[in-house]
């Protein structure tokens, strides 16, 4: 017999992606049509730090892969290799 | 008026003890009350140090009050206010006199104006962060605990060879001065306060001890530890060179396993880790703003900590752990937890509108030259990794409805209420930031950070990050929660060294025992072998030989002693 979801289960997704992109959009026009000071660092140019922002993010997710990949050990597992008592 | 010349530290040790007597609806108002009357010593006095005295040729010096030691002390105090009220609906009278000698021994540190009592009261501090793990009512509690203690203990040990060194260095100055990293007394505390603020290496007791330790526990180590060495290097190694690479290694290290691990608690710890990095690499680079700007970040780091800690604890509390893997349907369940969670990342994320991002802005404006621009890059990318793996991240999950509501309810009201209190000030400190800049050490720091050229930058990083996390997600090329944990440096003395130990214990074990059986037997072997002598020597004529023997003795002896008398 199938099981019928009754709960809906849509999260925020949508609504936190459209408040994020209201956010940086406002903060991108701010950015690029105030008055500029020569910037000492192209990273400090405007609009660089949207790049940075995406680039974050990027970097977190490929460090969810890398360290999960190279040093993660199952949850259960923790403290299996401590010293401990002998039997 | 009667002015008390007292260091507001000693109140909260000595109202530890009364904690320990005291019955449990009594022990919130003693630690508030404690906390309020160290409060008011703290703003009563002017700058300045009380009346010294000298102990073996020392100066001690019990009381010093400064710009620097005041706004670390008004922050830790205020923490300790919102802790009074987060500890009250759970039962632990260890815990709580705990949690206050934390707090006496890291305030006490902060107004005393000497290297020994300096490292008295550190040392206090970190004995009693040890009792908050060992309070913990957590499975791993007890192996964190000791571990911690080896750290700890490692520190203390430094600290006394630092100050023994620094001392016999014939300067003979038992006062708070900066310290030369080069010189023998100042490497060895240097060596001591970088395990205090978990530099590269020796950052794994913080994420171990705050992961294990209980909700409140959690938060004090938040609050009281790390950021007391902060202060520490403010003091003792402003513009020390060397801090820069190690902050800048804690903010990358810190960053990346934040994003990574699946037990928030850990991931809150790194970030701490992280900030904790901003805040040493500010003191390393050194000038006026800079400096100003780690006393700010420091500030404003607490507030925000213990904030994402409390709504971390508040979940702990009531299902025992809380993994990203784990939490969905959360909002279900404890919706405003689930709230405080998601203000929490916002709020280490250097969101406009909280305190973290007034120092932040600071801190970027500090490192912005063309020789800091590296760091400067790592500041400012550091609140969208914060964003994407403490606030967006969790969030999502938290909110996102479960199949089954989980069973369990919301946390007590008044752990609400002190993370409502912590969000308040967090947000009061960022929307009103000329209040904390004028009390930072350089004589008030005159700052815009609402200015256009400042706010929206942060406004377009933030909002970039965090859609650019939900649109990865959303086309599942974010991995898959699933429930683990990361290897750290601790895996090596946790893995491959404790292993090691255990099988060289081992070994040494059966050698001992193997030597123990040839001991035994070549013991029976001896002790059957003079039984059968002093048998025969019972029975002298059973044997003829033997009868022949001793008369063979008897008679030489007789010879002896006649040759003797002649």
């Amino acid at each position: 017999m199938t099981q019928i979801e009754l709960t809906p289960r849509r999260g925020v997704a949508g609504i936190v992606f459209v408040l994020c992109l209201l956010l940086g959009g406002a903060g991108l026009a701010l950015d690029l049509l105030r008055p500029h000071a020569p910037a000492f660092w192209p990273a400090a140019l405007p609009g660089a730090r949207a790049l940075i922002g995406v680039g974050g993010a990027l970097v977190v997710v490929a460090a969810m892969y890398v360290l999960r990949f190279a040093f993660g050990q199952r949850a259960s597992e923790e403290g299996g290799r401590d010293a401990r008592r002998l039997p | 008026m009667l002015a008390v010349s007292l260091n507001p530290g000693f109140v909260l040790a000595l109202a530890a003890f009364a904690v320990l007597a005291a019955p449990q609806s009594m022990r919130p108002a003693t630690i508030a009350a404690a906390a309020a009357g160290a409060m008011y010593l703290l703003l009563d006095r002017d700058f300045g140090a009380a009346s010294a005295v000298a102990q073996m040729g020392l100066t001690v010096v019990l009381l010093n009050l400064d710009a620097l030691s005041q706004v670390f002390g008004i922050a830790f105090i205020a923490a300790l206010l919102l802790l009074a009220l987060y500890s009250a609906p759970r039962r632990s009278r260890f815990e709580d006199a705990a949690i206050l000698l934390l707090a006496g021994g890291a305030v006490s540190a902060l107004f005393v104006g000497d290297l020994v009592s300096f490292v008295a009261a550190a040392s206090v501090a970190g004995l009693a962060a040890v009792w908050v793990v060992l309070a913990s009512p957590l499975p791993g509690a007890n192996g964190a605990g000791v571990r911690l203690l080896i750290w700890h203990g490692l520190e203390g040990l430094l600290f006394l060879a630092g100050v023994a060194f620094h001392l016999s260095s014939g300067s003979a100055k038992n006062e708070f001065e900066r310290l030369d990293t080069a010189s023998l007394g100042g490497g060895f505390i240097f060596a001591a306060l970088m395990i205090r603020v978990g530099a590269p290496l020796a950052h794994v007791w913080l994420r171990d001890s705050i992961s294990h330790a209980s909700g409140a526990g959690a938060v004090a180590l938040s609050v009281f530890s790390s950021m007391f060495g902060v202060y520490a290097l403010a003091r003792m190694f402003p513009s020390e060179p060397l801090l820069v690479p190690i902050g800048m290694a804690m903010i990358v290290i810190g960053a990346l396993y934040a994003a990574a691990e699946d037990d928030l608690r850990r991931a809150a710890a790194y970030a701490l880790t992280a900030q904790t990095g901003v805040c040493v690499t500010l003191i390393g680079i050194g000038s006026p703003v800079a400096l100003a700007g780690a006393a700010a970040h420091a500030f404003t780091s607490i507030f925000a900590f213990a904030l994402i800690q409390m709504a971390l604890g508040a979940v702990v509390m009531k299902r025992g752990n809380v993994r990203a893997s784990e939490i969905e349907g959360l909002s279900q369940a404890m919706p405003m937890s689930a709230v405080f969670l998601a203000l929490g990342g916002l709020a280490i994320s250097a969101t406009p509108g909280f305190s973290l991002y007034i120092s932040h802005a600071v801190a970027l404006d500090a490192a912005a030259h063309w020789d800091l621009r590296l760091i400067w890059s790592l500041f400012a990318a550091l609140p969208a990794l914060m964003i994407a793996s403490l606030a967006i991240r969790p969030a999502l999950l938290a909110f996102r409805p479960a199949l089954k509501r989980p069973p369990f309810a919301e946390a007590p009201f008044l752990m609400q209420l002190a993370a409502a209190l912590a969000t308040f000030l967090s947000a009061a400190v960022g929307f009103n930031p000329t209040w904390l800049y004028r009390l930072l050490p350089t004589n008030g720091l005159a700052f815009a950070p609402f200015t256009l050229d400042r706010l929206a930058p942060q406004l377009e990083l933030l909002g970039a990050a965090g859609a650019a996390y939900v649109a990865i997600r959303a086309v599942r090329l974010v991995p898959k929660e699933r429930a683990l944990r990361l290897l750290d440096v601790d895996a090596l003395y946790r893995g491959p060294i404790a292993g090691a130990g255990r099988w060289s214990g081992a070994v040494m074990l059966r050698i001992y025992g193997a030597a123990q059986t040839v001991v035994s037997r070549l013991a029976d072997r001896g002790r059957a072998g003079f039984t059968a002598l002093a048998q025969r020597c019972d029975r002298p004529y059973a044997d003829s030989w033997a009868g022949a023997a001793q008369l063979g003795v008897i008679c030489a002896v007789l010879v002896i002693i006649l040759i003797a008398r002649r």
